[in-house]
């Protein structure tokens, strides 16, 4: 027996001791609200509730092929640190033909059929406040990186590197010569939709791009984002139910029960 | 050819009569039958998994949609319903099945190995439990998985293969799906191979004080067993349907990312207060600790008797006595404090 607990003793020690070499050991005790260092990470923006809704009820032509759309100005306030911030925007609605984004090396064109929203992510900030303009569509397969140069202001304000504490951007929107190929200024473009702007940060010091698992859910995030953030959780928090936490322990302590006392002995046994 | 001669023909090619050797007459009693409901159990899940399989869209851009289009379908949902409760079940069948086992020293009696074949059992049964929960990809399925990939990541280079940093080529949802369907699986049935094996091989364990007397009082034999493990997996069918039909499983939205504020299934509920107290390092600790205390019970165990109120055998029992009553009290302790983010 002694010689048994100075065996469980030993891998103690040596558990403990693996755990605090590997780094483990600290991560675990930070504050909830905290990224961990190293890798990639979500980080809720719940705080500030960074997500800006409106309606860009307006349909717009074009003649010229360089007519400004709105243009979406806001400053955040960051709750966090981060390597990269993504800015998410999202457009839902119907009779919308296309939106272009004029580039620095030509035009592109991007649409959605009417029904389906369409999400781009269309810029990110490194934490050294370096900005980083990026382009990502989740809901169909373009991708054109840098393709908001031009139209993506993106500031970042801190006091030292990797201490971000406001993000100012604005968006212009420009049509430029957006549209199906050598058509310039001659396209219509329909904006009466609804549009959803959510702020986004991602920890990933390795790779200016979110996460390849997470670009499928974009859309998702955009749009449910966009509403009300509080009252999401709060109908999310409310689904543990009594099943998990009362029904199936209560069923295995009355089961565990039942089991202790069929089968502990009633009797002295001279067993071997 | 009369009856009874069909059945010796068929019975030479089949040898059903194999299964005609002597067992304890309490192996015929519930406590020796849950390893025949837990793998009646296995059996369920892999039928209903291998359905619902023809449905799911494992990716992200589709997971979600999917399980909404079976559960909008009153069989498929059935099904799902099915595959839900039958998981959730699992874990108390095994923990039971442990807890008899621990107090009748079954494990004693050169059967160690039938032991730590069983707890890598409960090991895969988990991981499959928590794969399956990520691939329904609600708020809840989408948690489980960045908690899965945050967890990876602590363990840096070590953890890569768990994480989504090791490809972009694929999704982690899709790869916990692959895990799910064939990687685990396989490793199960493998494992049960060689558990049913050593079960035979030792035989079945009679009752403490038993040891030397079991055989000339039976008059039960392995067949008959095989009738009683399949009159309760009978049953547990009845309460797992009741289960799938008065709490059938609904669609859930797609997830929101960032946010933390679902909690796990029931199994996991256990260590969300710890989770709570130490950040994601108890995603590690708590299964680490559960299953090194489990798989020292053997070696704790070193008394000659199987009598589980004496000598080092109380030490065992009270681990597995006390493993039971902190899964009951920590998932009702879960379910009464507020979700905390842990990222």
């Amino acid at each position: 027996m002694k010689q048994n607990l100075v065996k469980i003793g030993i891998l103690s020690v040596f558990l403990i001791a693996m755990l605090s070499l590997s780094g483990v050991y600290g991560h675990g005790a930070e504050p909830a609200d905290t990224a961990y260092e190293g890798g990639t990470a979500l980080i809720p923006f719940v705080e500030n509730a960074p997500s800006i809704d409106g309606v860009l009820d307006q349909s717009v032509y074009s003649s010229d092929g360089l007519l400004s759309l709105p243009q979406i100005e806001t400053t955040i306030n960051l709750a966090h640190n981060g390597s990269y911030l993504f800015v998410l925007l999202t457009f839902e609605g119907t009779g919308f033909g296309g939106i272009g984004f004029k580039t620095t090396g030509g035009h592109d064109e991007a649409g959605t059929s009417e029904e389906e929203p369409l999400t781009y992510v269309i810029g990110g900030v490194l934490s050294n406040g370096t900005v980083k303009a990026d382009y990502y569509s989740a809901t169909d397969e373009f991708r054109f990186p840098a393709l908001l140069d031009s139209e993506l202001n993106l500031q970042v304000a801190g006091t030292e590197a990797n201490d971000v504490t406001t993000l100012e951007f604005a968006i212009q929107f420009t049509t430029g010569n957006a549209g199906h190929g050598d058509e310039e200024g001659t396209e219509l473009f329909d904006l009466g939709s609804l549009f959803f702007l959510t702020v986004v940060l991602f920890e990933n010091d390795t790779a200016f791009a979110p996460p390849a698992s997470l670009i499928g859910s974009i859309p998702a995030l955009g749009l449910r984002q966009g509403e009300n953030v509080d009252e999401i959780k709060e109908i999310l928090a409310n689904e543990a139910n009594w099943i998990d936490y009362i029904l199936f322990p209560l069923i295995l302590l009355v089961a565990a029960s039942a089991t202790v006392w069929v089968y502990w002995p009633k009797q002295p046994i001279n067993s071997k | 050819m009369t009856d009874s001669n069909i059945m010796e023909k068929l019975d030479e090619k089949i040898k059903i009569s194999g299964l005609k050797y002597p067992i304890p007459k309490v192996a015929n009693t519930y406590g020796y039958a849950l390893g025949a409901i837990t793998l009646f159990a296995f059996t369920i899940m892999g039928i209903t998994g291998t359905i619902l399989a023809q449905y799911y869209n494992p990716t992200p851009e589709g997971a979600n949609q999917s399980v909404a289009y079976i559960s909008s379908n009153w069989f498929l949902q059935y099904i799902r319903g099915l595959h839900w409760w039958t998981a959730l079940f699992i874990p108390v069948l095994l923990l039971l099945h442990m807890l008899r086992i621990v107090i009748t020293g079954s494990y004693k009696q050169n059967r160690e190995i039938t032991w730590y074949i069983g707890l890598a059992l409960f090991l895969v049964s988990m991981v499959m439990l928590f794969t399956g929960t990520t691939l329904k990809y609600d708020q809840e399925g989408f948690e489980a998985l960045e908690h899965f990939d945050l967890t990876g990541k602590m363990f840096g280079p070590l953890g890569i293969p768990l994480t989504s940093d090791l490809t972009t080529s694929t999704s982690l949802l899709s790869r916990m799906y692959a895990l799910h369907i064939s990687t685990l699986p396989l490793l199960l049935l493998l494992l049960i191979a060689f558990h049913l094996l050593y079960i035979k091989l030792h035989g079945i364990s009679s009752l403490p004080g038993e040891e030397e007397t079991w055989k000339e009082e039976t008059d039960i034999t392995f067949l008959d067993h095989l009738k009683v493990a399949t009159l309760y997996s009978g049953i547990f069918f009845v309460i797992v349907s009741l289960f799938a039909i008065i709490f059938p499983r609904e669609a859930a939205p797609e997830p929101i990312l960032g946010v933390e504020v679902s909690r796990p299934p029931w199994a996991f509920l256990p260590w969300y207060p710890i989770e709570n107290w130490i950040g994601l390092l108890a995603i590690v600790i708590f299964p680490a600790i559960a299953v090194i205390l489990l798989a020292l019970i053997p070696i704790i165990d070193r008394a000659e008797s199987r009598d589980p109120r004496v000598g080092s055998r109380k030490i065992a029992v009270a681990i597995m006595i006390g493993m039971v009553l902190f899964v009951v009290s920590f998932s009702i302790w879960a379910g009464l404090i507020e979700p905390e983010s842990h990222f």
